[in-house]
Formats: structure tokens, sequence, C-alpha cells
């Protein structure tokens, strides 16, 4: 007979959804190699690059994390050389000046128990007077970033 | 009550059959399909030369089938790990019980059984990982209160 005579259910665990004091990624993976587009309105040389992010939780300061952590890596300056979004005011000077936005998502996974996963992606492009300077930034962020997994920021 | 999506079903895990019997945890962090135990019988044609139109008969009795599902792997997880979780009832050939419930109260399937798969997998590229777990079901099953012996 199954152990079921007389049964208790141990409560199960609380999402961890609703804690967003600190975000985890589970990995932060590169989709390509930065690659060169036209030059920007100021003509500047622009290289961009792609990354695939799995967040273990909301994360709602992906952007910012993702600027925390080439801080962090001694890649940026928060506010002088890198900028965060799409209405942020980015300097006439030379650069290199990197702009985080997150383009796109793909649909979430998710666990029976309500643990979700969220899949975003990450867009930097880095803008400079000169190739040489834009292309470095470009893949020092590149190689700082890729294969980044299981970090706390 | 309507159709209702697959989406929040439990799986439930008597860890200590012999000490605590009766008491079920959650075994969390399942990330695939969960299936309840497949009723079936087997079935046995005794047409015989006077009949003209086939016969069967069903089996007296009922087989259950296996129970798999895969979790994310936290190795720490005391419903996962060699001390109190799935490793140790697998290592220990241990019967115990598994309560398999569906979301929002729609249906209780409880056994007893054997895990008989505990699989992890750390993929290369991409993706958390993951462990397959299976159990064997044995003996009565109770479903939504109704014992099926």
């Amino acid at each position: 007979m199954p152990h079921a005579a007389a049964w208790h259910h141990v409560s199960p665990p609380v999402s961890r959804w609703g804690d967003c004091s600190m975000s985890r990624y589970l990995e932060i993976l590169a989709m390509q190699r930065p690659f060169e587009l036209p030059n920007d309105e100021t003509d500047r040389v622009v290289w961009s690059m792609n990354f695939a992010v799995t967040t273990d939780g909301p994360a709602p300061t992906l952007e910012d994390d993702i600027g925390t952590l080439l801080v962090s890596a001694g890649l940026a300056v928060l506010g002088t050389d890198t900028f965060i979004g799409l209405k942020a005011q980015l300097p006439t000077g030379d650069g290199p000046y990197a702009q985080i936005l997150s383009p796109s998502s793909s649909s979430p996974s998710e666990t029976h128990d309500g643990n979700r996963y969220d899949h975003p992606t990450i867009q930097i492009l880095v803008r400079a007077k000169d190739f040489d300077p834009s292309r470095l930034r470009a893949l020092s962020i590149y190689n700082a970033l890729y294969g980044l997994r299981n970090v706390t920021v | 009550m309507p159709i209702i999506a697959g989406h929040g079903a439990q799986i439930k895990v008597e860890r200590n059959p012999s000490g605590s019997q009766g008491i079920f945890t959650l075994l969390g962090n399942c990330s695939a399909d969960i299936n309840v135990p497949a009723l079936s019988r087997e079935t046995f044609e005794v047409t015989d030369h006077e009949g003209s139109v086939a016969q069967h008969l069903a089996s007296p009795v009922l087989d259950t089938g296996e129970v798999s599902t895969t979790v994310n792997f936290i190795y720490d997880d005391a419903g996962q790990d060699v001390n109190t979780g799935m490793v140790a009832l697998l290592g220990a050939n241990t019967l115990h019980g598994v309560n398999i419930l569906g979301p929002g109260a729609s249906g209780s399937w409880i056994f007893s059984g054997y895990c008989t798969m505990w699989s992890v997998t750390f993929p290369l590229k991409t993706g958390q990982a993951t462990a397959e777990v299976s159990w064997r079901p044995t003996g009565d099953m109770i479903i939504d209160g109704v014992t099926f012996s």
C-alpha cells in the first residue's frame, strides 16, 4: 500500500521572482563577434555586438548591470564613456563611447513551481571618430562579457 | 471544471518513508512535462474456431507505467542531493511514496515506487544544468482518493 494514510504537504518554496535586490545571470553569451555598422550621424565609426542573456529572476536593471560588469572589468565609466538606453545623450567627442541597449527578448522558460528565466538580448554599440579605437573597445567589451555564467550583480 | 493549462503541476516525494511516513515534500524546479503513471491492461485474444468476430479479454492485472520528468539541477538541494534527496533514495533503493498533483487541485495520483534514474546533464554551450528523474510505480495506486488495488 502507498504510504499515504495520513500525510501533510510541506509548503512549496516561494518563487524567487519577488526578490529584486540582486540580479543573477545564468549566462551572457555573445551572438556574434563585434561587427562594423555604417558610420553614425556624426560620421563616427560604429561597432556593434549582441548578447543572449538568461536571467535567474526578473533582472529589472539588466542594462545597468551589464554596465556594472564592464566597470568591474575596468572597461567603462558610466556616464562618461558608457551610457544606458536609446535616449542617452552621447558626447560629441572622439570617443570611444559605448551604449548599452536591450533590443529584444524571446519567450521565458519556467518551472512548474513558479521560477521564471527570461531570455533578453543586449546590444552594445561602440562609437569613435577613428576605426582602431572603436574596434579595440568593442573587442575588449566582447571578450569581457562573453561566456560569463552564474554571476550575481 | 473547464479544461485547464498544464502548468503548475507538482511532484511530491516521501523522502523518509522509514521514518516520517506519509510526509510528501515538493520536488521543486521541474522544468519539463510531468506525466502521471499510465494505466493499462494487457489484452488477450480468445477467439475460438466457432467465432466469426475476434474476441478479447483484458488482463485482471492493471499495469502502471513509469513516471519521468526533468528538474533544474541544484546540487545542494535537499530534494535532489545525496543526503536526503532523490540521489539518496535511488542509492538506497528505497521504496517510497510519490504524489503527483494536477494544477489547481485538478487531480491527485499517489503511488509507491522506486527511483530508477537520476541523470545529470551539464550543457556545453547554453542552458542550465538539468537532471532527469524516473520512478517505477509498484502496487496499489490512489487516484483522487480512490484506491486501485
